[in-house]
């Protein structure tokens, strides 16, 4: 029952931006289980397949896509789950198929400079846009800052905080996002 | 908590505070009308009495809950306390006269906390993606997905936005500081940690050693 409500709640959705909004553009297949958010007047694209939903436990929290810049590009592949994500682009972010999100958000701007008048950061788009490759997963809360590159097949644990790049293949967690490990002290027997 | 004890608590605080009564009855009669509408409907959820809700509780999923006499839920500047269990085999259990405010636990295996537990705005979860984890991931890290125990002992106190995952074991009477993760890591009992991840713990006789000191 939910599911054939979140198809034709998609399908509508879909039929409204094709009318309405001409700066996004939707795939096929879309579910929504709860609010989706989106604004800004950038061009957003967004692959088929995706699913919108909110989290368990909270139930206020949903999905906001938001373009600050009208030169903003926010483009995701196919079969993404976004559940509670938080997109925010001045610049570009790109995101690439089998995208896993909870709960979390992606910026890919300051807004603000470290001056004591806090006027504008002297930012460009090489330096600051985020590129996030196939098959990427991310926990609950936690975070991903401007000018970071993620391969594919990357897990990214729930409470991280990503400022740096990372390459194809690992597994990090914690602020700054580092790679998983437990044979620090060798006290338990758990991965690895 | 004998009846006694609870007549003790309740007529100390109306002598400092004769408002205190009526927020107290209040969540008294909150807390047996939650106790008995998930008595009555929701059979895998047992509260025993008394239970005192001065904020919302929401239980969901199809696990096992529960929660053991004398515990109270409390306003944060998040709602009060939220349990999600995703498989027919969770179990969570909550011992006696725990304080929880804000507090979100999602539960795969099984999840314990102790007697006396304070816990703030954080976070309990012993898998690591609760939503949905049908579809593609990636094929080398299927053992970290698999879900682990939690067990967090009696008298701990978890700290505003601290997050506790899967493996973890929290000794007696020990502290996770603000913004702690804890992660497949052993506290040992009456120890203080701290960090994202946490990597090593002090004891808490050390820390009040270098309070003297200064």
């Amino acid at each position: 029952m939910k599911d054939a409500i979140a198809k034709i709640r998609g399908y509508f959705f879909i039929l409204k931006c094709r009318y309405t909004k001409k700066n996004i553009s939707i795939g096929q297949g879309l579910k929504m289980y709860c609010k989706l958010g989106i604004r800004g007047r950038g061009n957003i694209t967004i692959g088929r397949n995706c699913i919108v939903s909110g989290i368990n436990g909270d139930k206020r929290q949903y999905v906001i896509i938001d373009t600050g810049n009208p030169e903003a590009v926010i483009s995701l592949g196919d079969n993404a789950r976004l559940f509670a994500a938080r997109i925010h682009a001045k610049f570009e972010i790109t995101i690439g198929d089998d995208f896993l999100v909870e709960e979390s958000g992606i910026i890919d701007t300051d807004f603000h400079s470290i001056n004591p008048d806090r006027g504008d950061p002297q930012e460009n788009k090489e330096m600051c846009r985020v590129r996030i490759g196939n098959r990427v997963s991310m926990g609950t809360r936690s975070n991903i800052c401007k000018g970071v590159k993620i391969g594919d097949d990357v897990v990214i644990c729930p409470g991280s905080i990503v400022n740096k790049s990372i390459p194809s293949g690992n597994v990090v967690i914690g602020n700054p996002a580092r790679n998983l490990q437990f044979s620090s002290r060798g006290d338990k027997a758990g991965i690895n | 908590m004998n009846y006694y004890q609870i007549a003790l608590k309740v007529f100390n605080k109306l002598r400092k505070n004769p408002k205190s009564l009526y927020y107290i009855g209040k969540a008294f009669i909150r807390g047996f009308l939650y106790a008995n509408y998930y008595r009555f409907f929701k059979r895998n959820i047992i509260i025993k009495m008394p239970f005192f809700a001065y904020a919302k509780l929401n239980i969901g999923g199809i696990g096992s809950v529960f929660i053991d006499r004398g515990c109270s839920v409390h306003y944060n500047t998040f709602d009060g306390l939220n349990i999600i269990t995703l498989s027919t085999g969770a179990q969570v259990l909550i011992g006696k006269r725990c304080h929880l405010g804000g507090t979100t636990i999602r539960c795969q295996k099984k999840i314990v906390l102790g007697d006396d537990v304070m816990a703030g705005y954080c976070l309990v979860q012993d898998t690591m993606f609760s939503a949905n984890t049908l579809g593609s991931l990636k094929a080398g890290s299927t053992d970290i997905l698999s879900p682990l125990d939690i067990w967090i002992g009696s008298g701990v106190w978890l700290a505003d936005q601290t997050i506790v995952l899967w493996g973890s074991k929290i000794g007696d009477s020990s502290v996770l500081s603000i913004g702690g993760l804890c992660c497949n890591y052993d506290i040992p009992p009456l120890h203080f940690a701290a960090g994202n991840p946490v990597f090593r713990s002090a004891s808490l006789a050390r820390i009040d050693s270098f309070r003297v000191s200064l």
